[in-house]
This record gives C-alpha cells, structure tokens and sequence, in this order.
C-alpha cells in the first residue's frame, strides 16, 4: 500500500520560492550577465515641457567606451501602444498621445527619454550622457488635472483641446439629478486621491538581443505580462513579425502593476542591438531615482462627490466628478483604470439606486499614471468610503448603522449593480455574483471595540491626543475578466483575459506545469504546485511551475488584477482534468477494465470492487509516455493544455477599522491598531494570503499617512527620491488584526475571489475616515490625505483661528 | 547612481592623510554615509578621494584624567552608542534614530561634525554639551569650541587643511539632566527639528546652567541662547518652560520645505524645545 500524498490544499506550506529570494540567489533582470553585453544609459528631459529645438551628439560619440549614441528621429518605430481606450467599443472619442520609443519633437515631463547611449560600460554609458548637448526651448507647465482643463491652461497636444484625453460617463444622470433635487439631505464634498510612486523593490530593465544568425530578438525584462509585451512589441511598436521575437520576464523583485504594461525603454534595447551589431545583447537598468520618471505613476483624482439620502440614513444617489490626471503621454491602459475599474465600482457595496459620474482623462506634465496595486479601486473606494462617513455625519447617525442600512441585502445576488458593470459581447449582464457583508462589518467592529469609541476618545485626550476611528466596507471586483465583457463591451481593451496552463507529467512521474500567468513575489510556484499536487496526488517535491518565458509556456495576459488564484489556477485545474482523464482511460487499458470501472482516488486509479487492481498515474505515465502499448486512437504522453476564460470577475468584500491617535500640538499622526476582516473566499495558502493583506494593508496605509508625489508648479518633481519619498516602514505600524468570513466564489471551482489587492482598496479609507473622526470633534468636516503631520497641524490650527 | 570618475587614495596614516588633504578637489572620505549618496547623484564629483577610514588612532572612545571622555573621530554611532558616551541621556536618546543600521554601522562622529548637514542631529548634541572639537593640520592641533563651529549648511570653521581628530565632551555630573527630542522627516530620517537640551542645578531647586541646541531648524544646528537665558534661575515648572521654550528660533531664519514650511517648523521648534527640556529635567529628578 502506497503511503498516501498528504493533501497540501488550503495548507499553509512554506513558499518553494523563498530559500533563493532570501538566500540572495534569485535572478533578476540585472543578474542576467551575457557574453558581450553592451549597457545603454537613457537622456533624460530635466524640464516638464519644452520643445526640443536640436540635439548634438558629437562630444558623446567621442566618449571612451562609447559604442552609439541614439536619437529619436533614429528609430524608424511607431509610438507606443494605447490598449484600453475608456469606453472602447462604445465609440468615446479618446485624444491619443503615446510615448515614442525616444521623444522626438518635444518632452511632455521631467524624465521623459530624449537621447540614449550604448556603451561597453554601464558607467561609461552615464558620463556619455554628460556630453550630450541638447537645444531644449522650455515652455510653462501644467500639472494639476483640474486646472489643466479650465481656459487658458498650457496645452500639451495638438489632438487633445484643453488637455481632455476623454470624457467618460457611466450611471444614470438625469435619475440621479432627480434624486439629488427631491433629497432630504444632500453632502457634497471635493477629494484628492493624491499622486502615488509605486516602488516596487526592484526596479525595471530590459535587456534587448538580436540574433543576426537567426534574424531574432530575445529580450528580458522585469515584467509581469511577457506575452503581452511581444505582441505589443511586435504587432504595434517594431513592426518585427511576432515569431521573431521571443521576450523572458526573470524573477521579478515585485511591481504593483507598474510592469504591466509596454514601455518605451523595450523596444530601445532591441533597436540598440541590432544597431550595435555583432550579436551583442544591449542592457538597461533604470536607477530608483530615474525609475520616478520612466514608470508609471498611481491614482491623483481630484473628485466632487454629492451623496442624497433620507434623514433614516437611506442614501438614494451618488454623483461624482473626476478629473483623472493621467500624465504627459498615456501610458499603456491609462484611460481604462479610471473609467471601468474606476467608474463602475462606485457604489461600492451598497444598494444605490441612483449612481451617476463623469470623469476626465487629463494630460498634465507629469509622469504617466496607470495601474497601481488596486488600480481604480481603491480611488473608487476612498470616495465612497468618505461619502458614507460624510452623510453619517450630516444627519447624525452612527457610520457603521448608515452602511448597515445600505448594504445590498444577502439574498439579493446576483445584484445589478446601478452605475452598470455592462453587457458583454453576448448580450449577457455582468453581476455582482456574491456577497454577505454584515457578518464582515460586525466581526470587525467586536474585535476593534466600536462600541467602546467615545470612552478610548476620551481617555486619549488626558494623553494630548484625538483619537479617531475609520471604517472601511469595501467591496472588490478582481479575477479580471470573462474575455467577453473585458475585451468587447467597450469596457475593455479589444483583446482578452483568459488563463493558460500546460501540464506534462513526465516519463519518472514527475510534473512540470507551464503558465501564462507571471509572478511577481505572490509565490505562485508554491500555490500552483499545492494545487496540481493536489489535483494528481503527486507530491509537491515532485511538481515544478514554469513560466515567464513566451517560448515554452502557452499564451497568458499575465498576473494583475487580483487575478492568478480564480483565472490561472482554474486554467490549471482544467489541464489536470484532462490528465486524469487520459490517465483513466490508459488506465482501463492497463487494467483490461472499462473506462467506466476505473475510480480515481489520489494518485491511485483503481478497478471498483477488486482494490488490488490498480495502478498510479507515476505507472500509468511511464507506460503511456514510452508508448509501446497504446489502445486504439490513443496518443502517447500525459501532456495536456488548457484554456481557461472565467464566466465572471469575482468579488471579495470585507470591513476594515483603523485607531489613530493624533497629537494635537504636533499634528503627528500614529496608526495604533488595525482591524481587518476580509471575505477573500477560499484559501489555497493561508500564509501567503495573509501575506498579501498585511503588503497591501501597509501600502494603502503608507497612501493615507505619508506617502505623496509632489510637483512644483513648473513640474519638477520635489519629491524625486526616498529622501523626500516616504515609504511606510514595519516600525510605523502596528501588529494588523486579521480575521475573516468565508463566502466561497460561485465562478471557479477552488471557491477562491483573489487577494493582491484587497489590502490595499480598503485601508487608505480607513485611515483617512479614522483620521478626520479624530479631528472631527474640532469641527473638521474633511481633510485631505496624506495626513502628514504639518498638513494635520495646519488644519487644527485653522480651527483656532490660527492661520491654515 | 554612478559617481564620476575619480581618484580614490587610503592613508595608512595620520601624517599621509594630513599630507593629502587640502588639496584641491580633494575630499575625505570615513564611513561615506553623507558623501557617497552625494557623489552617486553627481551632486557632489570630487576629483580625488583620501580614505582615512582604517587609521587605528582616530577610532575608539577614552576616558580623560579630568573626566572628560575623548571621542576618536572614527568612531561610529553604533559604537558610541555602546561606549561610556552612552551614559549621556541626550546621545542615549539621539543616537538609536539617526540614519539607519547601515549608516550608524559606517557613519562616523567626526564625519557628522564635519559634514554639517543642517539637519543632522549629532552637532545640536555637541553644542549643547559646550563639546570641543579637536583638528590637526600639517601646521599642528587646533581646538574648536562647538559653539561657533557650525557656520552654515554644510559649512565649518574647519580649515581646508584640516582633519578632526577627536571630540571631547565635559565630564558626566550628576547635578545635570539631559534629552534629545526630535520630530523626524518620515522619508528621509531628518530631523524636521532636533532639540538637544542639558539643565543643571548646582544644589537648590533653580536652573543654574542650561545648553539648548536646535538642528533642521535653521541654516545649521545653533545654540538657542534667548532659551538658554530663559532658563537659568527658573525652577522648571511646566509654565516656566514653555515660556523659555517660545524663544527656540529668535533670532534665526527657519527653513521652509514640502514637508515642513517655516511656519510649522517654528512652532514645533518650540514645542520640541519645551519637551527635550521637560525630558531633560525629569532626568534630573
């Protein structure tokens, strides 16, 4: 008798990926050392906006180590791609302007590419760039949305009046005005989703290769979307045919969606190795400080929210207006995160019956914004998070009875949610399919002591400081997306988002399985193995996860979106199905049984009613992988591939609470406790689940408390490094309370809704609705964030009649 | 992140590294804390640096016959930090929030003292301590007092042909008290304002000596001595202190940045002038 496999599903195992992360022996992309590699160092614009008058490259040519030296007008490539147009299919008019692979006639922001150097040497590559000369004629700046789209404002592109990349609306407008008009009580409110710089631990590279042998590409980059970016690269950008063009993402040092997406710097280092000739592989490697301007920026929404509602703390309408800043250049899906992940998401988990909002794309001299971890909603999230706490205030009912009162009732999924998720190529409606969330709030509101609020606020003042507590009831839509809503309502970006995985087990029992998923430090090579190990009764020891390399993984769109654990670990558990089912039909051959006599039990395929005759799927692969003795039709090898497209997103839910104490003389602001209680459905890893909660939990916190981009007024980026760039530190917060409810997804068969994000879409509500609680007893009605202490101090001092 | 090119030279010892400074486009380098970074963002491209990192006789902490304790300018925060210096409750206070490991690990005193950065917390410390600051040159020993040694943003009374060589600080007493508070520069670690305070009470229950020193506040760490004044003959009451502490930056032309403009970095100038001095009389008992 075999020793069964020990069933590692929904076990916290330990991640496979750790002993090389923290052992210093991953490989990233600036490990990557190949045989003549040249290192290409990228100009710069040091001004926000100016025309671009001559460049001379004379001196730099001349520099030692110097191998070329590449201007704009030399690369005869298309501008980069604009993949998620907002409203897409509907016809919305979208004012383009993408980056080109190097700028050409004029920069748009500080760190826009102008000039690049290939050079034997990284550092020689640099000094080179000293000894360029460009002609710059400087030209004034824009950089708030807002103001960039009033008259008179700098404009940035001819094909984009008042800088308006788009004018998007979703909802109901005239039964919204309607509600807004006959209400009891309508708060309105302007909020600023302040400019975030992503930082993920490693920075982005690439490394480009041309073959001249072969007459193909190979490039490397940090990214977490390989496939994607040489269709991009191929089909759009280079016009090199897409056979030709193999791209490997390496282990990828985390990226928060910042490597989603088709950067500028990929198709440099392709055309720089051609150019430089000899088969040698160009590489760049962006500086933390370049990286502020060559990857994208998150949220900066400037938004006029109005919430109506009843006196009984019934909301009946929400209208929102948003200026979305999306930088000089659009950057890859840009104009989709504030429109669909944005718009369509407002009413967060409450049942509104009238929602209704508008938003505007806007160009600005800054660096391009696009998605960052959340990506739309969390935005969507702080405003109707805020709103909520805003109406509860007005008509002085407690915050956690008006959500109570608002929720969409349990049994009234699926619900159609009234700003319309939309109607899918084929007619269908998108739902949200699931959800239960009193239990959530009241869990969290037991273990943070809601109910004991008033006796902490007043015990905190003998100490000299407000207390205040932030409620979060946030709702996510993640597992992005059934193809036929994503890729045709207009919602989407003209292409799909289904998942891949092939699975082989081999000729010694043993599995490697391919995915076009990409991780990026989740640990999807510890998951993915749990859950095939689980699926063939194959010890994980015995299964490996392959991916990131276009050659030798089927096509995948990558992970982001919260989407790996419901879209790709389906794709997997459908090639496993099929294994099985191979499995038992060699397995009646082997047995001489019918197919229908075989049961399945673990690794073990056995005859019903005789227990001794059976076989293991390491027997049955042996066998059916040498191929001697095949029954009829049949073909060798257990070696099979799966598509998967989801039938829907999935939607975790959940309540957030944070306790913050504020200083009254200092304005310094502490998270002191944090309560979180997530519905994330199923777990495959109960530890890497509460991994990514407790990253992203401390990432929206790090939004609310300290981190912000700052510009001046000309575009000069004032908080350009980690000097001036506040990154939350695990000494500034404190130990997060988690608990959870379990409410499996309906769409997969794990039962599993996703968990990148949750953290990060529900904490910085809770912080900022914490934060203006404890200073509401000044009678502060709204503060921005981040609440940083001389921005806390400033407002408490307004109070006193002190100067704001 | 590439410095630019330059010459890098390490003495082997005093004599060479005092032979070797002064030099035109030459700079010191100890631990490389505050001039690395520099040198990385071309902020800094000095022509040739002199590495005085591994002389021996610069490093460690000693006592004095008179009491005094004698800081060898080599020595790192971490190991002040586990040196008889310790015993001081402003540098128990200051030393555990400056940079990081890594740079208490590498900095050095005497880099602190003659980097000068406007916000580093050390040279408050050695002013309000009256501390000495002792320099060599080819030319022989020079004896700074702190007070008037700090001249400006990254800016001393150090001669170009000068190397520090050890800090002394007065003798330990038991008649004084002594605290270090500080608002920090969340990105960066900074003191937005950094208060270094020791009061003294020779016998009866008044202040008879007082060293209030401030950092981030102005161009360089100085001496509050409107606060200082304030203090002697007071008897500390909670009122008292807060009166003298409304004089942190008289005189003084308070920096203004995105994170703390003039006007919140005065008020909290005071008000981490009343608490240093608070911490430091309760220290006192």
């Amino acid at each position: 008798m075999a020793t069964a496999v020990q069933d590692v599903l929904g076990t916290s195992v330990r991640r496979t990926e750790d002993p090389r992360f923290i052992t210093g022996k991953g490989r990233y992309l600036d490990d990557i050392k190949l045989t003549g590699m040249a290192h290409l160092a990228i100009l710069r614009s040091p001004y926000a906006h100016a025309n671009i008058r001559s460049i001379d490259t004379t001196r730099a040519k001349t520099m030692p180590g110097v191998i070329a030296v590449i201007v704009g007008a030399d690369i005869p490539y298309n501008p980069l791609p604009m993949a998620w147009p907002a409203g897409g299919a509907s016809g919305l008019q979208n004012n383009v302007s993408t980056p080109r692979t190097l700028a050409t006639d004029s920069v748009k922001w500080t760190g826009e590419g102008v000039t690049a150097v290939v050079a034997e040497t990284p550092e020689q590559a640099i000094d080179a760039l000293e000894a360029i000369d460009v002609d710059y004629e400087p030209l004034p700046a824009v950089v708030d949305a807002e103001k960039a789209t009033q008259p008179g404002a700098v404009q940035l592109h001819e094909n984009a009046p008042n800088n308006i990349v788009f004018d998007w609306t979703v909802g109901d407008k005239d039964g919204t005005e309607k509600a807004l008009a006959e209400a009891e009580v309508v708060v309105r409110e302007r909020l600023v989703n302040h400019r975030l710089i992503p930082n993920p631990m490693e920075v982005r590279g690439d490394i480009g290769w041309y073959n001249p042998g072969t007459d193909e590409y190979t490039v490397w980059m940090s990214s977490q979307t390989p496939h994607i970016q040489r269709l991009l690269l191929t089909a759009f950008v280079t016009g090199i045919p897409e056979h030709k063009v193999r791209c490997i993402s390496p282990d990828v040092g985390g990226a928060f969606g910042t490597k989603i997406f088709c950067y500028a710097d990929m198709a440099l280092v392709m055309f720089a190795s051609k150019l430089i000739g000899g088969g040698r592989p160009v590489k760049w490697v962006e500086s933390r400080r370049e990286s502020y301007g060559s990857t994208i920026h998150g949220r900066d929404h400037i938004t006029y929210v109005e919430i109506a509602g009843r006196r009984d703390g019934t909301v009946t309408g929400v209208k929102v207006k948003t200026f979305a800043n999306l930088g000089g250049r659009l950057s890859t899906i840009g104009p989709g995160i504030p429109t669909t992940l944005y718009g369509r998401v407002l009413s967060g988990c409450y049942k509104i019956p009238n929602v209704y909002a508008e938003v505007t794309g806007v160009y600005t001299n800054t660096t391009f914004v696009d998605a960052y971890r959340g990506a739309g909603r969390p935005e969507a999230t702080y405003v109707i998070e805020r709103a909520m706490d805003l109406f509860a205030n007005e008509i002085g009912m407690d915050r956690a009875e008006v959500r109570r009162k608002n929720f969409i009732p349990k049994d009234a999924f699926p619900y159609d949610n009234p700003s319309g998720l939309g109607t899918a190529v084929n007619g269908e409606k998108i739902y949200v399919d699931s959800g239960d969330y009193e239990p959530a709030m009241d869990m969290a509101l037991k273990t943070a002591g809601y109910a004991d609020l008033e006796a902490k606020r007043a015990e905190a003042k003998t100490r000299g400081k407000l207390l205040g507590m932030g409620l979060s009831t946030y709702i996510e839509v993640c597992g992005v997306a059934p193809s036929k809503w994503i890729g045709a309502v207009g919602e989407g970006w003209g292409a799909a988002m289904w998942e891949s995985s092939n699975v082989k087990v081999h000729l010694t029992g043993k599995v490697i399985v391919t995915m076009g998923t990409q991780p990026q430090g989740q640990g999807h090579e510890t998951t993915y193995a749990q859950i095939v190990s689980h699926e063939l009764g194959i010890p994980m020891d015995d299964i490996v996860i392959q991916h990131s390399d276009t050659q030798g993984t089927p096509f995948g769109y990558g992970s982001y979106g919260s989407r790996t654990s419901s879209v790709g670990s389906t794709a997997a558990i459908k090639a496993t199905d099929k294994i099985k089912d191979k499995a038992r039909r060699y397995a009646a051959h082997m047995l001489e049984a019918s197919v229908d006599d075989i049961e399945v039990d673990g690794a073990e395929y056995r005859v019903k009613g005789s227990p001794d005759k059976k076989k293991t799927i390491q027997e049955i692969a042996f066998a059916l992988d040498l191929g001697f003795s095949l029954p009829a039709g049949m073909e060798p090898y257990l070696d099979e591939t799966a598509y998967y497209d989801t039938p829907n997103c999935t939607w975790p839910f959940g309540t957030h609470i944070a306790i913050v104490e504020v200083d009254e003389e200092t304005g310094e602001t502490d998270l002191v406790r944090y309560v979180a209680v997530d519905d994330v459905g199923k777990k495959i890893n109960p530890m890497i689940v509460d991994g990514q909660l407790h990253g992203g939990i401390a990432q929206g916190v790090g939004q609310a408390l300290w981190e912000t981009a700052v510009y001046d007024d000309d575009g000069q980026l004032l908080s350009g490094s980690m000097m001036d760039y506040a990154l939350p530190r695990a000494s500034w917060l404190p130990s997060f309370e988690l608990g959870e409810t379990v409410t499996p997804s309906p769409v997969n068969p794990l039962g599993v809704k996703g968990v990148g994000e949750a953290g990060c879409i529900a904490s910085t509500a809770a912080v900022a609705n914490a934060v203006n609680d404890a200073l509401s007893p000044l009678g502060i009605k709204h503060l921005d964030m981040p609440f940083t202490a001389q921005k806390v101090w400033h407002a408490i001092q307004a109070t006193k009649g002190g100067r704001a | 992140m590439i410095p630019n090119l330059f010459d890098y030279q390490r003495a082997a010892s005093l004599d060479e590294a005092l032979a070797l400074v002064g030099s035109p486009g030459t700079k010191v380098i100890a631990g490389g804390m505050s001039l690395l970074p520099l040198m990385k963002l071309r902020l800094a491209n000095p022509e040739r640096l002199v590495d005085i990192g591994r002389l021996a006789e610069l490093k460690g902490v000693r006592e004095l016959p008179d009491g005094r304790l004698a800081i060898g300018a080599l020595t790192t925060y971490s190991e002040l930090a586990v040196s008889p210096a310790r015993h001081y409750g402003l540098l128990g206070d200051a030393l555990p929030d400056i940079g990081d490991v890594q740079v208490r690990n590498r900095g050095t005193v005497g880099g602190a003292v003659a980097h000068c950065d406007p916000a580093s917390d050390l040279p408050a410390v050695l002013l309000a301590l009256d501390a000495e600051i002792v320099a060599r040159s080819k030319r022989g020993e020079n004896v700074y007092a702190a007070d008037g040694f700090f001249t400006g943003a990254f800016s001393t009374a150090l001669a170009e042909d000068e190397l520090i060589t050890e800090i002394r600080l007065p003798g330990p007493r038991d008649d004084a008290g002594s605290a270090y508070a500080s608002l920090a520069q969340r990105a960066s670690g900074y003191s937005i304002v950094g208060v270094a305070a020791i009061v003294i009470k020779e016998g009866g229950s008044a202040i008879t000596k007082a060293g209030i020193a401030l950092t981030g506040v102005g161009d360089a760490p100085y001496r509050a001595k409107a606060v200082e004044a304030a203090l002697i003959g007071n008897e500390g009451t909670p009122e008292s202190i807060a009166e003298a502490a409304t004089h942190a930056s008289d005189g003084v032309t308070v920096n203004g940045d995105i994170h703390a403009d003039s006007e919140y970095r005065t008020a909290m100038a005071v008000a981490y002038t009343r608490r240093a001095i608070a911490a430091a009389l309760g220290r006192l008992g």
